[in-house]
């Protein structure tokens, strides 16, 4: 099935500048989201998850910057577009949820006005009364219950998942094309989670967008991906939809992470950890950067890089052990 | 099984007074018994108490009302002031006991005379006559309550006694039980000074080495806690001997085996000094969520590690510097971590320095307030196995707070599960996991994100809405306004908790039909 790509990233590079000598975090990351479609990101903390989203926005700190590749969004390219242009893209074509709701939120300022205040920037004939109208729909649909006082009343008066329902309308209310949400779910209780999981999911198909959906919660991603894609130290080690990563897992690290997670459907279960920690970007590892952690490693995997090895139809993984490569 | 209990909580009711909108109930009227070597998993939404019961058991948060008891120490071991005072309260107990019960005996005999009256006046019968009837008949019954509440006060005084000796509150020779116990009492103190003299002089700890001095201390010691034994021995003595008729139930041995089985053989943490829960605190341990906040910035790991010896300990600064490398190796960190700041390690890392202060003086009893929400799932996987590992070496026992079902069911033994302050349902993990009871179990199990592609739509969301405020908790079972099963009755009633299976416990309408209100909170 041709769908049609919301977003398309290139071979993205992106670096930091710490002590005036630059560090790679992001060493060429190539993904695309269709339409209609849910893109999981996955990796532990340090990653590189959170770079790759503030990559795409444009939103990275000052000495931070994208040092190669390209970002399509619906075939337009981001990089090299001045800020202004890239405002107007930010919230009309991108929409953005973060963990926490309350720093995107002003304390001081009603959820009305916030609410209202986005829609008429980006619509500029709105009248207030429409846009109020506008905000109330927004917020039943997002089942927020009783929104017309909700639009009077402060964050700080909002439960966490109210709150975060209340991004999800603000940033639906501009109907973008990709949506990314960058651990929307983290900070909110499992019944609530649920609730949002389930919000998102719809809104996917009426608004016909793309999600980016960055987690670390596997249990949230089986539920929700249609593709994952796992992340190590700044690179794709894994690619595939949902049901290739979990029901085959083929690089060392994705099969680590599964054995990780405590499941609560299985019944018995050995506390499996995977040994040490991320690399420090200060100091990069030669090879595979995984190596040092591997149980599988062998001795090609500390010298050469593993190239990206597609062993099943969209299914791809970066391990020298996978498609018969074993020397 | 015979599990020797750590703490018992006995209705535990922990409130915050909010200005001018009431009392948030956070904690309300747990009950539960934790064993000794057990991993006890506590599991709720946000806002369901958990964290604020877990503090409350460290004595953190004082209690509003209930009792948290303590059973790692023996009560000769602590000796608390509060004993003293018990000791001393003992015949004013007694005597109120009495008085109260003679007071109710008079008050029933008004209430008889107002009976006997009222027979006279239902004989002839007109308008003012019924009046007068049904005045008498008021009375009668307002009498008679007011007896049968002065008897319960009676039996309250006693079982206040009877907390610190049992049966021998109702002996006549109570002054003399009471000279014996502050006789033990001071035995007791003297065996402890001459205990610390021992460690000053580093006897206890190096083994060994022992010369005249210590060995002159030693013995003092010893004839001190015989002492303080054969006070308590001497004192049992007078047990079921010379009764004092303070109520009707005094001569009932049944009864004497209930006030006997009230007495306390732990250590009621909610009356101790300051000071004498200071001396706990290394028995009872805490590992919050966020590593980072509980070290301080500008104080290198090892200074962290090593300030528990510091303070509960007299050893010098070399065998501490010892004792904390050996700490950090145990927990997985290097000796060069001793020199460094929190602000150089990883999350993992700093969570283990935590893990290493907490276990420094070798507790008997850890709190884990989502000791491992924060870290990634492969660093969660290390922590749980080094605690696990931890567990296993010094037999500590665990209250595992978490918001992750996944992790309880395969790191404990046993599961609360809370709601708004209460508690619904505690279980062993595998029975709680095969057979939840309670409707709030079964939507939370549901609700929890399983890493396995499910097949075709995701399901609905088993429960609606959000967690009711606890300044003004519903009516009723708190959970029937979210409660899929719910019943009127869940509105109007409290459910109690029943024994559902051995070990297995539900507080919801839908099980208390057949089943018999527990009495003990096995």
């Amino acid at each position: 099935m041709p769908q049609t790509k919301v977003l398309q990233v290139n071979n993205l590079v992106t670096a930091f500048r710490i002590n005036k000598q630059e560090y790679p975090v992001l060493n060429g990351i190539s993904f695309d989201v269709a339409q209609n479609e849910t893109l999981c990101v996955v990796g532990e903390s340090g990653c590189g998850k959170s770079v790759m989203t503030l990559s795409v926005m444009q939103l990275l700190p000052a000495n931070g910057s994208v040092k190669s590749g390209s970002i399509k969004l619906d075939g337009q390219e981001l990089l090299g577009l001045r800020e202004n242009e890239m405002g107007q893209i930010r919230g009309n074509k991108m929409g953005m949820i973060f963990q926490e709701p309350m720093t995107c939120l002003n304390p001081l300022l009603t959820i009305g006005y916030q609410m209202t205040e986005g829609l008429r920037r980006h619509d500029k004939g709105l009248s207030k009364k429409e846009a109020e109208a506008a905000a109330l729909s927004y917020l039943n649909q997002v089942g927020v219950s009783n929104p017309e006082a909700r639009l009077r009343q402060y964050p700080f008066q909002l439960s966490g998942g109210l709150r975060q329902r209340v991004m999800i309308a603000m940033m639906m209310s501009m109907r973008p094309r990709l949506l990314i949400a960058d651990e929307p779910t983290t900070a909110l209780d499992v019944t609530i989670q649920k609730q949002v999981l389930l919000l998102l999911a719809k809104l996917k198909r009426t608004m016909n967008a793309g999600i980016l959906f960055i987690t670390h919660d596997l249990g949230v991603v089986a539920e929700i991906a249609d593709r994952v894609i796992v992340l190590y130290a700044g690179r794709k080690v894994e690619e595939g939809t949902v049901r290739q990563i979990f029901e085959n897992p083929q690089h060392p690290y994705t099969r680590g992470l599964m054995a990780a997670v405590p499941n609560i459907a299985e019944d018995t279960f050995e506390i499996r950890p995977i040994p040490g920690s991320l690399p420090n970007i200060m100091e990069p590892v030669g090879g595979c950067s995984f190596h040092p952690r591997c149980k599988e490693a062998i001795a090609r995997c500390k010298s050469v890089i593993p190239p990206l090895i597609e062993t099943s139809p969209g299914h791809m993984a970066a391990c020298h052990l996978v498609g018969g490569q074993t020397a | 099984m015979t599990a020797t209990p750590m703490i018992t909580l006995n209705k535990l009711k922990k409130t915050f007074p909010v200005p001018g909108s009431g009392r948030i109930r956070a904690v309300e009227d747990v009950s539960l018994t934790i064993y000794k070597g057990e991993k006890l998993g506590v599991v709720g939404e946000s806002g369901c108490g958990k964290s604020t019961l877990g503090r409350v058991i460290l004595q953190l948060y004082r209690q509003t009302s209930g009792a948290c008891v303590y059973y790692g120490k023996t009560l000769q071991e602590v000796n608390p002031r509060y004993l003293g005072r018990e000791v001393k309260k003992l015949p004013i107990y007694q005597r109120r006991a009495k008085q109260y019960y003679q007071k109710s005996l008079q008050v029933d005999l008004k209430a008889r005379a107002r009976r006997m009256r009222m027979d006279e006046v239902s004989v002839r019968a007109n308008a003012s006559e019924e009046r007068r009837y049904h005045r008498y008949s008021k009375k009668a019954d307002m009498l008679a309550f007011r007896a049968k509440e002065l008897r319960k006060d009676a039996s309250r005084q006693l079982r206040e006694g009877s907390r610190t000796v049992g049966s021998l509150i109702l002996t006549r020779d109570l002054p003399e039980v009471c000279r014996l116990y502050k006789k033990a009492r001071l035995a007791l103190k003297e065996a402890h000074l001459a205990y610390e003299e021992l460690i000053r002089q580093g006897k206890l700890l190096s083994g060994g080495t022992s010369n005249d001095t210590s060995q002159a201390i030693e013995e003092q010691l010893k004839a001190h806690m015989a002492d303080a034994a054969a006070a308590i021995n001497e004192a049992e003595t007078y047990k079921h001997q010379n009764i004092s008729e303070i109520t009707e139930r005094c001569f009932d041995p049944a009864y004497w085996a209930r006030l006997d089985g009230n007495q306390e053989t732990g250590i009621n943490l909610g009356k101790l000094t300051g000071r004498e829960m200071r001396g706990l605190r290394r028995d009872m341990q805490v590992i919050f969520q966020d590593p980072a906040a509980s070290l301080d910035p500008r104080e290198s790991i090892g200074k962290a590690v090593e300030e528990p010896f510091r303070i509960h300990t007299k050893l010098g600064k070399k065998e501490r510097k010892e004792r904390t490398l050996a700490l950090l190796q145990e927990v997985g960190l290097k000796p060069e971590h001793y020199d460094y700041y929190p602000h150089q390690l990883s999350g993992g890392q700093k969570q283990r320095a935590g893990i290493a202060r907490a276990i420094a003086l070798k507790p008997r009893f850890v709190v884990l307030d989502e000791s491992i929400s924060a870290l990634d799932v492969s660093v969660q996987a290390q922590i749980l196995q080094l605690l696990n590992t931890l567990q296993e070496q010094y037999g500590l026992t665990y209250f595992f707070i978490t918001h992750n079902l996944g992790v309880v069911k395969h790191f404990c033994d046993r599961v609360m599960v809370m709601y708004l302050g209460g508690v619904c349902e505690t279980a062993p993990v595998e029975r709680l996991f095969k057979n939840p009871l309670h409707p709030y179990t079964v939507s939370l199990l549901a609700s929890v994100p399983k890493p396995q592609v499910p097949d075709g739509e995701m399901a609905d969301a088993p429960l609606t809405g959000e967690v009711p405020s606890a300044l003004n908790p519903p009516s009723g079972c708190a959970f029937h306004t979210r409660c899929p099963k719910a019943m009127p009755v869940c509105a109007s009633e409290k459910p109690l908790p029943v024994i559902a299976a051995p070990g297995h416990s539900v507080a919801c309408h839908l099980y208390q039909a057949d089943k018999q209100t527990e009495t003990s909170h096995a």
